[in-house]
């Protein structure tokens, strides 16, 4: 890199050939132009097609804070008339919204339950030749096609008890196909179970860290205190099932998955211990059971062990009969018989049972309490207030959840014989229960149901059909469910499926939407392989959607819908209800249901101007519901005008009518909403990602052009074309949008975004095009022939640069597993040191090489080795600070970054460790610089040799007192202590203050200081008259001393016994930028923790080591003959990024929310200020990625020397050098962006797509757009700014003259 | 690599050794039939499977690994030993001269060999530390899987291509032509130092399966590697070369047969003719 003899400035004058040199260089200005264009189209390319996927990726939806009173009835009371409110709002306010239907409900949830489990087929039973069950099918008619054969699965017909009630009881049971909304995973759809809501990517208004349900859901409703107390007339008035009202909390049991406790850990909280603590009331009074109201009981099971069949199962089977079967105590009221019926009763429970040392806990063995009463029986489920006996008759809901039979799915499969006996155990299950229930006075209904079906390998989490099938079985004592009710509430449904069909909205709705029958395709085993011979004859089923049961189970129970609740109600559930409050008891629930939705559409629409909801959404909406009341009203009316005779046919006919009216509301509503907020948008999302890989291939393409092309040139050449076919794209791809197929994949794509994406996919594909097409000037892929590509394929450049495109890869492969995205600071330290022992070796085999007699390579590959490693060892120190991911702690990894694994404030001993920091990296500046002697320059001295140490010492002072006041705050004693010491309360305000002046300082220094020492003269440039021996002995001519690393000299020819030095003239370029780095380097160093200080440190130290090393392995790998044409610009941009990377995870930092250091966000500042906090935290967290964008060109700045040719005879395209840096590094940042969008958007259905991908993808973004903008801004201000003045400053001579002039 | 480093350090040839063995170990490559001893091949395959107890009460590699370690270690090296000591480890032709070898040669020969497997497991240690293995704990794990690592790759490039640097340079650095005992030598290291590598792949994986602590996938590859390079060496340094033999000895016969007819080859039909 030493500058080229100049023979003519050697001899010639100094001042006439400064000054012609003056003349020539101070015109010529750098051309930013092309620079910033190209600049700002890749910025505008990549943020559209980030923000187009960001749209159709990240669903989010607002979570509302309203709850549904049960005294405040939905109807607005505003646009009711008289008679209608004189109808119904009369005794609202007394009798909550619908008098609940059952005393008491089991919810028994059998996970993973899909329909075709729970569905029967006569025709696989005549094959399986199990002959208990009687021929009628009380589901589909019975067909027997025996010249087709279809596969027996171990889980047909395994649930025959589901069968034989329904053919016996046909008014009491029914089976559902009971859609679930993706993603089936267990957690969210107990969420939609028990909220009504749809899932949403983001569900903007939770918390992120804890998991518990905060929307209005049925658990709370039924926790919630009493508003009022139901009376005696409430019940005589409103019929036999109405002893409860709404108005009191119930009694409940909880048994089984423990999902349930994080999701409602406070409903569910066990009341056991509470009760028994309140000894000062008075022992149980079983008249007065207001008092024992509210109890609960619950025994939750490990959920995550999958390959645990049985735990869940036998502790919600071992418990149920505690609730369902009399206590032993009780069995000497009854008589012989009874008391044998229920002992062998339980002793079939107990047989139920698969691990019979379950059986012994103390739950279920009940001990001889050693009270007075002799034979009270005690349970550990019982307690003082609640006994054995209030366990068996007070419980109002018991919510069971087993899941032996998706364990079982996850471990073995569907196929695996095992599931049969797993649903075998289940049928008994539900055998017992609903013997019990039938030997119960009090009406009760079971829900039996799965919250999502399994795949073909028996997992689940997708939206394949057979995951989202599950199967609702509802059962009760009493009828619900009339013949005449059943056929009223079908004319109902068909009227509403053909309300919906003539809408202009409901054609896009999906089927199970818009009809209310499906035909149960799962029996057969050719599942959509080939629909038009199916094996066995589909059977017509019910099908609803999920999150119906929400609002039928609450007004059931008589507990106001929740109120973000979507759903319907089942229409059979209320349609054999003649008259409620003087209405059909279908249509006010349906009724009430539609003004809740409604209520909360109008609440929602209101809360947020960016609710997302399309006009056409609204204005059919409101259409909808307002056709609805306006028949309501009529029908209203109609009642009033002929009161006496309302039984009749033609106001029956009304009635269905209006309520087909609600229900065609509530569907659409659901219908359009379910594509909002469940349905990504897979046209959005491919644009997107079509855009940002274009993005990549024309920064890739950039850099390759760039280094035969002035970016000016590339400009003029492409833009029209790039105009026009854009132009041309989006007027494609707007005419593309109407047409019928495409528009149907497009959910939330407007015709904007359509153009938009065209012209910008239009434009970058024609500027890749115009790139890759062929040049006036040859190009080094067109001239070479195969032989020399070859011969280049295993050179140490294309070994290098390939396993930096292998690195990059598969760092962007990480996002394909959950685990690699987890441990992805791990993935990258391997990386990292992987590239560079290639590296290593790459030198080494040059320092090998037998053949190689040059001695300069040599040393230079010497030095590149030692680089290399000493580069491995640093990133080895770096991967010492660590902060754990949850999700890696069971794994052993040990949080030190704040030097205990427990605390979350730095530890006196590593905040002092951090001064050390003061020292090291001036000291490892000075030291590079001196290489080049540019040590001596006033900029260096007084910069880095003391600017740099007094910030950085003042940063790390404000950390030393920041932990000193940290650990002072923690221990007890201390306040005291200090209260003493300084006779006052004002102790930690005066540290306080000291530190806010600190960090103040610190950033005045750096910014104050560096920023305008460097912006007044950058050169480390030193003009030295060398009074060395040569000067002493005046028989030496004037001589060029040979400069021993990057030193020129130049003969003075005032004085012909000195010498004028030129110190720094080698690196010049280099050590300038070094400088602007640093004054970078101290302002983000001030807000660093001490162990994120240390890091950063050694991220910088790094950096200008890897500047080093590659300028010496590109001296190293160049041939004899000079002819190097493949750059490692690839190979030193991977490395870069790669210490970026590892920079942020050692500075205490991880891709999650939760380990972004807020409390930085009040260095030196005193009181909370949005803007200036989020952006001194923007600092902290991408502090790392900063550093190393800005460190970008000294790829190519490093040990350029002042005289370089290239610049002075070329300057375009030497900014089209410097460009194509930063755009490979973009390209490495925007590579990784890809990689965690493509796979986010592949995982969309995945389990973890919540907890990992998304929040990966989503810190992706600002990653890469500080990558980017950091960089060019860096090329495009620093860079160039430190080029001009070089070429002002002009030539050796010019300096050497100035200086002389200074002096004289 | 790194070992690679150390011995290029450690044991500096003498002087006149580089050339001639180049040029003597080129010439080998063309001879006929070969010299080379495959009974290692087997005997390696062997000892890889002996090592290779399945896991059992006693030796468990997941109940205790670092005990399984050092007994496949010792397992390895005694195969290495007793080649080392009866030298017949690759390519070594028996003849009288080594016959005679005395015995203290034999048992230095032996000892080096140890002494240099030490600085490359040693090396390699380092190696794992550095790419991220633990510091604080686990050092036995560490040190054994280092010291199996390094029987398994660089031991054979130890005991084949012994003092020579120059060869050293080419197996393990160079895209250079080689000679066979250099590329067996290269096959051995390359291919089990890239599957170690590569099976790193494991250890972050949450599958929770026993063998992923800490440096079992690791040993696992080595050993994968091994039995790789095994069949890999087979078919480079004996197959390959033996069939281009013969090839080559094949078309030196037709090109005789079609340039000077066989005097014989009228004969059968003579004979033909006769009956």
């Amino acid at each position: 890199m030493a500058l080229p003899a100049n023979k003519e400035t050697a001899a010639a004058p100094v001042q006439g050939n400064g000054s012609a040199y003056d003349t020539r260089s101070k015109p010529l200005l750098l051309p930013a132009r092309g620079f910033w264009l190209l600049s700002f189209v890749m910025l505008c390319a990549s943020s559209i097609g980030l923000w187009l996927f960001s749209r159709g990726f990240l669903l989010t939806r607002m979570v509302l804070p309203d709850h549904s009173s049960a005294s405040v009835l939905p109807y607005s009371h505003s646009s009711g008339d008289v008679a209608v409110s004189s109808l119904t709002d009369a005794s609202a306010s007394v009798h909550g919204w619908y008098p609940a239907k059952f005393d008491r409900t089991i919810v028994f949830i059998i996970d993973a339950l899909r329909i075709d489990f729970a569905a029967w087929s006569e025709e696989l039973d005549a094959k399986l030749n199990i002959k208990e069950h009687p021929a009628t099918d009380g589901l589909g008619g019975t067909r027997h096609d025996h010249r087709h054969t279809s596969r027996i699965m171990p889980y047909h017909n395994r649930l025959p008890v589901l069968h034989s009630l329904s053919a016996k009881f046909p008014e009491q049971t029914m089976l559902y196909r009971f859609r679930a909304d993706p993603p089936t995973t267990t957690l969210q759809r107990l969420k939609a179970l028990t909220t009504g809501q749809l899932p949403t990517f983001i569900d903007a208004g939770s918390n992120f860290a804890g998991s518990a349900i905060e929307e209005d859901n049925w658990l709370q409703a039924m926790r919630r205190p009493s508003m009022h107390n139901c009376n005696a007339t409430d019940t005589a008035k409103y019929g036999k099932n109405s002893n409860s009202c709404g108005g009191f909390k119930r009694n409940l049991v909880f048994l089984g998955d423990d999902t349930w406790m994080s999701l409602f850990p406070s409903e569910l909280s066990d009341t056991c211990a509470l009760e028994s603590d309140a000894t000062h009331l008075e022992p149980a009074d079983s008249l007065d059971r207001s008092n024992t109201r509210g109890w609960t009981r619950s025994r939750p099971f490990p959920s995550l062990n999958v390959w645990d069949l049985d735990t869940v199962d036998d502790g919600v089977l071992s418990r149920l009969p505690l609730f369902l079967l009399p206590p032993e105590s009780e069995e000497h009221t009854m008589d012989d018989r009874q008391a044998d019926s229920v002992r062998t009763k339980r002793q079939d429970w107990r047989r139920l049972v698969k691990q019979q040392e379950m059986l012994s806990h103390p739950d279920i063995v009940s001990t001889r309490q050693n009270s007075p009463s002799s034979n009270n029986l005690k349970s550990a489920m019982a307690s003082d207030r609640v006994g054995p006996l209030e366990l068996h008759r007070e419980w109002d809901v018991i919510i069971a959840h087993g899941l032996g039979v998706d364990h079982c799915g996850h471990r073995f499969g569907p196929d695996h014989p095992t599931i049969s006996q797993k649903l075998s155990q289940m049928n008994k299950a539900i055998e017992y229960i609903v013997d019990s229930i039938d030997n119960s006075e009090k009406s009760t209904a079971l829900f039996v149901f799965g919250d999502h079906g399994m795949d073909l390998k028996g997992d689940h989490g997708g939206d394949s059909p057979r995951e989202v099938d599950a199967a609702l079985w509802i059962y009760s004592n009493k009828k619900w469910n009339t013949k005449k009710g059943a056929e009223r509430a079908a004319r109902v449904m068909e009227h509403a499926s053909a309300i919906i069909d003539n809408l202009a909205l409901g054609s896009s709705l999906d089927q199970d939407i818009r009809t209310s029958w499906w035909l149960n395709t799962h029996l057969t085993d050719d599942y959509s392989s080939n629909p038009n011979t199916p094996t066995l004859k589909p059977t017509r089923l019910r099908s609803i959607p999920q999150i119906d049961f929400v609002s039928t189970l609450s007004l059931s129970l008589g507990l106001p819908i929740p109120f973000n609740n979507l759903g319907a109600v089942i229409p059979e559930l209320f349609a054999s209800d003649g008259d409620v409050q003087g209405e059909w008891g279908l249509l006010r629930a349906l009724r009430l249901n539609a003004a809740q939705v409604m209520r909360y559409l109008a609440t929602y629409t209101s809360k947020s101007h960016t609710h997302g909801f399309s006009n056409d959404a609204l204005h059919a909406w409101k259409d909808m519901y307002d056709r609805a009341e306006t028949s309501y009203r009529e029908l209203s009316d109609l009642i009033g005008q002929n009161s006496r005779n309302r039984r009749q046919p033609r106001i029956e006919e009304f009635e269905e009518k209006v309520a087909a009216e609600y229900h065609a509301f509530l569907r659409l509503v659901l219908g359009t909403l379910r594509q909002m907020w469940a349905q990504f948008d897979p046209a959005l999302i491919f644009t997107g990602l079509c855009i940002i890989i274009l993005t990549v291939i024309a920064l890739v393409l950039l850099h390759i052009r760039s280094q035969h092309l002035a970016l000016e040139e590339i400009v003029s050449r492409t833009w029209k074309v790039c105009f026009t076919s854009g132009i041309a794209a989006g007027i494609v791809f707007r005419a593309l949008a109407s047409v019928q197929y495409i528009n149907n994949t497009m959910v939330q794509m407007t015709l904007t975004d359509t153009s938009i994406a065209g012209y910008v996919i239009g434009f970058m594909l024609a500027f890749c095009a115009q790139l890759l097409c062929k040049q006036d000037k040859p190009n080094a892929l067109q001239t070479k022939s195969l032989n020399m590509c070859i011969l280049q394929m295993t050179s140490p450049h294309m070994l290098l640069n390939g396993t930096a495109y292998a690195a990059a890869i598969l760092h962007s492969l990480a996002f394909t597993s959950n685990s690699f995205t987890f441990s992805e600071d791990a993935i990258v330290h391997y990386l990292l040191q992987s590239l560079l022992l290639v590296v290593t070796i790459s030198g080494w085999s040059v320092l090998a090489a037998s053949n190689i007699p040059n001695a300069k390579r040599k040393e230079a590959a010497k030095r590149a080795v030692a680089y290399a490693l000493a580069i491995i060892v640093l990133n080895r120190i770096s991967l010492y600070s660590t902060v754990c991911r949850e999700e890696q702690l069971p794994g052993g990894c040990v949080p030190t970054f704040y030097g205990s694994p427990s605390a979350s404030i730095t530890g006196i001993p590593l905040s002092i460790a951090n001064l050390a920091m003061v020292w090291l990296v001036p000291y490892v500046i000075l030291r590079v610089l001196q290489q080049s002697q540019s040590h001596r320059a006033l900029v260096a001295k007084l910069w880095i040799g003391v600017g740099l140490r007094i910030s950085m010492a003042m940063a790390a002072l404000y950390w030393v007192l920041d932990s000193i006041d940290g650990s002072l705050a923690s221990g007890e004693a201390s306040p005291k202590h200090l209260a003493g010491q300084t006779a006052g309360a004002k102790t930690d305000s005066d540290w306080s203050e000291l530190r806010i002046v600190l960090a103040r300082m610190a950033l005045g220094v750096a910014l104050g200081g560096g920023l305008s020492a460097w912006l007044a003269s950058p050169f480390c440039l030193d003009v030295a008259i060398a009074d060395t021996p040569q000067a002493s002995q005046p028989t030496l001519t004037p001589k060029r001393t040979q400069s021993k690393a990057k030193q020129q000299q130049l003969s003075s020819v005032s004085a012909p016994k000195q010498t004028a030095v030129i110190l720094g003239y080698g690196n010049a370029f280099g050590a300038a930028y070094l400088v602007f780095v640093t004054v970078v380097f101290s302002v983000l160093y001030v807000f660093q923790q001490p162990m994120g200080g240390i890091m950063l440190s050694i991220l910088l130290i790094k950096l200008i080591l890897c500047a080093e090393l590659f300028d010496f392995l590109r001296d190293a790998l160049t041939a004899e003959d000079g002819t190097s044409t493949s750059s490692l610009v690839p190979a030193q941009m991977t490395v870069m990024s790669l210490l970026a990377y590892q920079g942020y995870f050692a500075t205490g930092h991880q891709f999650t929310l939760v380990s972004i250091q807020w409390s930085t966000a009040f260095v030196g500042i005193r009181e909370m200020q949005l803007y200036i906090c989020g952006g001194i935290v923007a600092l902290n967290t991408l502090g790392a990625f900063l550093l190393t964008a800005i460190c970008v060109p000294l790829a190519v700045l490093w040990n350029e020397s002042l005289g370089l040719q290239k610049l002075r005879l070329a300057p375009d395209m030497y900014i089209a050098k410097i460009a194509g840096v930063g755009a490979v590094y973009s390209a490495y940042q925007l590579i990784i962006t890809v990689g965690s969008a493509v796979f986010a958007a592949w995982f969309r259905r995945h389990l973890m797509v919540w907890k990992v991908f998304a929040p990966r993808f989503m810190f992706s973004m600002p990653v890469f757009m500080t990558g980017l903008v950091v960089s060019l801004v860096a090329i495009g201000f620093a860079a160039m700014r430190v080029l001009r003045q070089g070429l002002a400053v002009g030539n050796a001579q010019a300096l050497v003259a100035q200086k002389f002039n200074l002096r004289n | 690599m790194g070992s690679a480093k150390q011995h290029q350090q450690q044991d500096k040839p003498p002087a006149s050794s580089g050339g001639r063995a180049d040029g003597a170990a080129l010439a080998d490559h063309k001879k006929y039939p070969l010299e080379a001893n495959g009974i290692e091949l087997m005997l390696a395959g062997m000892a890889n499977a002996m090592s290779l107890v399945t896991p059992r009460k006693g030796l468990n590699i997941y109940a205790n690994p670092v005990k399984y370690l050092s007994v496949t270690a010792s397992v390895l090296f005694g195969y290495y030993a007793i080649l080392t000591f009866a030298d017949i480890y690759c390519f070594k032709v028996t003849d009288a001269r080594r016959r005679s070898k005395p015995l203290a040669a034999r048992v230095r020969s032996v000892l080096g060999m140890a002494l240099a497997t030490l600085v490359a497991a040693a090396v390699i240690a380092l190696g794992f530390v550095l790419f991220g293995a633990p510091v604080g704990s686990q050092h036995a794990e560490t040190l054994m899987a280092a010291l199996n690592v390094a029987l398994l790759a660089v031991t054979p490039v130890i005991l084949t291509l012994k003092r020579d640097i120059g060869s050293w340079r080419r197996a393990l650095l160079s895209v250079e032509a080689k000679s066979i005992p250099e590329k067996w030598a290269a096959g051995f290291f390359w291919c089990t130092m890239t599957t170690t590598w590569a099976a790193a792949y494991f250890v972050p994986m949450d599958w929770g399966r026993p063998w992923q602590r800490w440096p079992i996938p690791i040993v696992g590859g080595a050993f994968l590697g091994n039995l790789i390079s095994l069949l890999f060496v087979a078919l480079r340094c004996f197959v390959l070369p033996m069939a281009r033999a013969d090839f080559q000895e094949s078309e030196r016969i037709k090109v005789q047969m079609t340039r000077e007819p066989h005097p014989g080859s009228a004969h059968p039909n003579a004979v033909k003719k006769d009956q």
